[in-house]
Formats: C-alpha cells, structure tokens, sequence
C-alpha cells in the first residue's frame, strides 16, 4: 500500500495600511463605515474615471518583496484582469500579470514541526486593488463598495510545505513580519490578511506536480488553515485509495462545520484575457528608487531574534519577545538600561512574567540582598494594615496584586531586601 | 474554413456575459471566422522587428503621493461634490 505527501502553496493578500486607495484619493478607511460612503468614481469604476497609482502602496509593496529575499523587476505594469462578479465595478481588475514588482524570492524558519530548516520560495509579490464585498442576505446579495480599490498585495508561494503545522507557522512569521513593516495590521478576523491554500497529494518519493490541485477560500484564522488543510489531505487521500483522482476546484471552508464545500469548477488563467491597463504608463524604476525602499526596511523579527540571542538572550525567550512590535519595541527600550551582563537572565524573567517591563523593577529582582528579616516582617505587617481593601480583594482570589504588595514592601524596605524573599513573607501573611 | 466552432462561441458568449439564442448561436461560427480570417491578413505583414506597443505615451512612473482627496467621495448627503461649475 502507497502512502501520500502532501503538496501545498500559498496565496496571501494583504490589505496595506494606506490612507487613500490603490487608484485614487478617495479614503482607504473603510472598515466599519455606513455601506458605499467610501468611494469615488474610480473606485466604483464609473465611465471615464482614470486611474492613477499610490506611491505609498508601490513603495510598501515592493518592501515587503524586499524582507521576502524577492528580485525586483526594473520594468513593470500593471495589467486587467477580466472577470464578472458582483463586487468587481469595472468587469476587471486592476492587477499584475507578468511583471510583478517582484519576484523569486523565499524564507527560511525553523520548523517547530520538524526541527529542521524550512525553506518556502516565494514565486511572487504583486500589487492589485480590493473587491467590494458581499453581503449574503436570503435571496439577495448586497454589495458594498467600501472596500472596493483598497490596495492589496498579493504573497505567492511555490508548493513546498508538506505539512499543516508548517503552514500555520510560516503564516504566523508572515504575519510578523509584516506587522514589524508597518504596513499592514493583517488581520485574519478583520480581513486585512486572507488566505487561499492550493493543496494536493502525490505518491511519497514522487517529485513531479500531481495533475490537479484544489484551492480552499474563506479561511479566517490560522487555526482554521490548518484545520482545513488536514482536511483536505484526508478528502484526498481517500479518492485516491479508490482510485479516484479529486476535481481541480476552488471550495470554501465552513468553519462551524469544519469541512470544505465544493464552490465553482476553477476558471483557466487564459479567460482572465489579461492585458496591460491602458490607463497606467507602465514603471521605470532607477537604483535610486530601489535604495529609498531599502532605507525604509525595518529590523526583521529573525533580525531581532539574532541580535538578542547575540547578547545573551536564550533563542525561545528571544522568539517570543519577537512575537509582537510594540512588545519588541518595549524590550528594546528596556534594554538600554540594562547592564549587558544580565540581558539574558531579564529576558527570562519578562518572558516567564516575573516581572514587567520595569529596568529597576528586574535589577531588583536580579540584585542579591541581604534581608533584615525582623524588618521584613514590620514593613509587611504594616502594608497589610495599611492597604486592607486590597488585602481583601486578593484573598477573594485577586492573585495579580501580590506584585502591588511586593512594591509596597519594596519601597518600605528601601530596596534593600531580596524580591523571592519579600514574595514569600507576603503569601504567608495574605493567607 | 471554420476556425471557430459552436463550443468556442458559448464560451466567449459567457465570458462576455451575454445571453446568445440557439437561433443566433448557430450564425456565430461561420460570421466570427471570417471576420478572424479577414483580420488575419495582418499576418502577412513581418513585425519581427517591431517591438511591443502597448502604450503609446512616453508617460512613465506616474504616482500620486498617499494624501486623501475628500471632494472625490461622497461627501455630501449621497453626493459627490466638486467645486461649483455655475
């Protein structure tokens, strides 16, 4: 009996951050906002309106080719793409076809899967605007077209993930990464990131392609990714047993149910009869243009990850005070009041939540102290009498004050008392 | 000769989002071939050495800095506004 490997790519849109649209000043805030309140006659494709690109959004986009080891194209368009569906004004959409702004490019983690080195390419990183949206409503769809021109950015990998959990993890770095940009917030709840998997099986040892492949949409959280992906690997696993091939289709994941459904047999690219939009000169870019992208490059989480472990930060507490950019920003900051010698042992105490992001606070904790434990005992005493509302919303179970107790004592010890110390007097009195 | 068939003309037809009678669908094949054929005499011509023209401008690297333009919204009770032509 043969055993199958999944093969399966990526197809990310992200929703950039900027203030005005993709192809005209009307305003990109459209999120919440009373029904087509946010559009202007480019975004609503009326005749005549004529298009002119954002260089906010040209600029982001080629960026986050960049922190993905893309290629850059020197020479680039962009290009319409033709089909009918309600939430399209125009009957196309504005998007690249072969000329992306960049290209060939990949990313490396460590799989927490596998423990090994994990390399995905990127085949592409293109710029388009956002449809409207639809609202299903009974018999009705309604359509707003708030969002309608928003610019999006289009991640496309090549097939090289073999597993769900690999495929979570690289959206989640994704996802760092492009929060650290700050050019997007791409959430997946909010839309501002989707996701489309392609996914098919082929016979373990085999390298060539399977000769079909079936894209999953309406994927609105990391959990669900992988969850639809395991169950498509199943879906197709058992056609195959019995000899079936499964349909080269695009379904959509319910995720109540979590199953997917079958949604409408795949158009061929050819029927998008792409062309490049007339109403756009096409792009020129110079060294210069390219050097001032590259000067609005942030530091990239793995860059982060690397400097910290550099000074003494062990690799799990620097990947997850990666995790986040206001967090990062924050140890950041700690980190230029602290001593280089107790870097690594502060960052195990902000990431276990010891302590806060407090300099003075960790260089207490890290201090060792003779305690005067006759003090000790006063000083708590006193702050027990002292602050008896708390003392009895902690015994009610308010556990979070103990560091509010711990800081009182503190200050009436003058700092000069060992921290595990003071913690372990208080217990006993708040008991 | 025909180099277009029934099936290919229901397919532009849903492309294009029109609604073809079977009457009507019958004429498309021979009409749309000879229509291609006629066209097709462009071929003769040798463009190896002419390049790709899509656009006919020296316009290059047209961009708008990222600023909102209000009067180009619907910013008035449901109306666009522009400035006062009479």
């Amino acid at each position: 009996m043969s055993n199958y490997t999944p093969v399966i790519g990526l197809e990310i849109h992200v929703q950039l951050a900027t203030k005005s649209k993709m192809f005209s000043r009307c305003s990109a805030d459209w999120f919440g906002k009373k029904p087509n309140t946010v559009v202007c006659p480019v975004s609503l494709g009326l005749p005549g309106a004529l298009p002119v690109p954002n260089k906010k959004a040209i600029e982001w986009a080629i960026l986050i080719g960049m922190a993905l080891n893309c290629k850059q194209n020197k020479v680039s368009k962009f290009d319409r793409k033709h089909y009918f569906y309600p939430d399209l004004p125009k009957g196309y959409q504005i998007s690249q076809y072969d000329e992306p702004f960049s290209f060939d490019g990949f990313y490396e983690f460590t799989s927490k899967a596998t423990g090994q080195l994990k390399k995905v390419r990127i085949k592409r990183v293109h710029l388009e605007e956002d449809t409207g949206k639809l609202i299903h409503n009974g018999e009705q769809t309604l359509v707003d077209f708030n969002r309608a021109g928003v610019p999006l950015v289009e991640i496309v990998t090549e097939p090289d993930f073999d597993n769900s959990e690999d495929v979570k993890q690289f959206l989640e770095e994704l996802q760092t990464i492009i929060r650290f940009l700050e050019v997007s917030e791409a959430d997946m709840e909010k839309g501002s990131m989707r996701l489309e998997p392609n996914i098919s099986l082929r016979k373990d040892g085999e390298t060539d392609l399977p000769n079909y492949k079936v894209e999953v949409k309406n994927i609105n959280s990391f959990n669900f990714a992988k969850r639809a992906i395991d169950f498509e690997v199943k879906r197709h696993e058992e056609l195959l047993k019995n000899g079936e091939t499964p349909a080269q289709e695009t379904r959509g994941y319910n995720e109540s149910k979590g199953i997917t459904v079958s949604q409408r047999v795949k158009e061929e690219a050819a029927d998008y009869r792409y062309f490049p939009e007339p109403d756009i000169p096409p792009f020129e870019f110079d060294d210069a243009f390219f050097t001032h992208i590259r000067e609005m490059m942030k530091e990239l989480p793995h860059e982060k990850v690397k400097r910290y472990v550099d000074m003494g930060v062990s690799q799990d507490d620097a990947y997850i005070l990666t995790r986040d950019r206001e967090g990062s920003k924050k140890f950041d900051a700690l980190l230029d009041s602290l001593e280089h010698d107790i870097v690594g042992k502060a960052a195990s105490l902000v990431v276990n939540k010891k302590v806060g992001m407090d300099a003075e606070a960790i260089k207490a904790m890290l201090r060792p102290k003779e305690t005067d434990e006759g003090l000790l005992n006063e000083v708590v005493d006193r702050v027990v009498f002292e602050n008896a509302a708390q003392v009895e919303s902690y015994r009610n179970g308010k556990e979070s004050l103990l560091m509010f107790f711990v800081g009182q004592v503190m200050k009436g010890m003058k700092g000069q008392a060992d921290a595990q110390k003071v913690q372990e007097v208080l217990k006993e009195k708040l008991k | 000769m025909s180099t277009i068939d029934l099936d290919l003309v229901k397919h532009l037809a849903k492309l294009a989002n029109l609604k073809i009678s079977d009457e009507e669908l019958q004429q498309y094949p021979e009409q749309l071939s000879e229509s291609l054929e006629y066209v097709a005499n462009l071929k003769e011509i040798d463009t190896s050495k002419v390049p790709d023209n899509f656009f006919t401008t020296k316009a290059r690297n047209v961009m708008e800095d990222d600023e909102v333009c209000e009067s180009d919204m619907i910013s008035h009770d449901g109306y666009f506004v522009v400035k006062r032509i009479l």
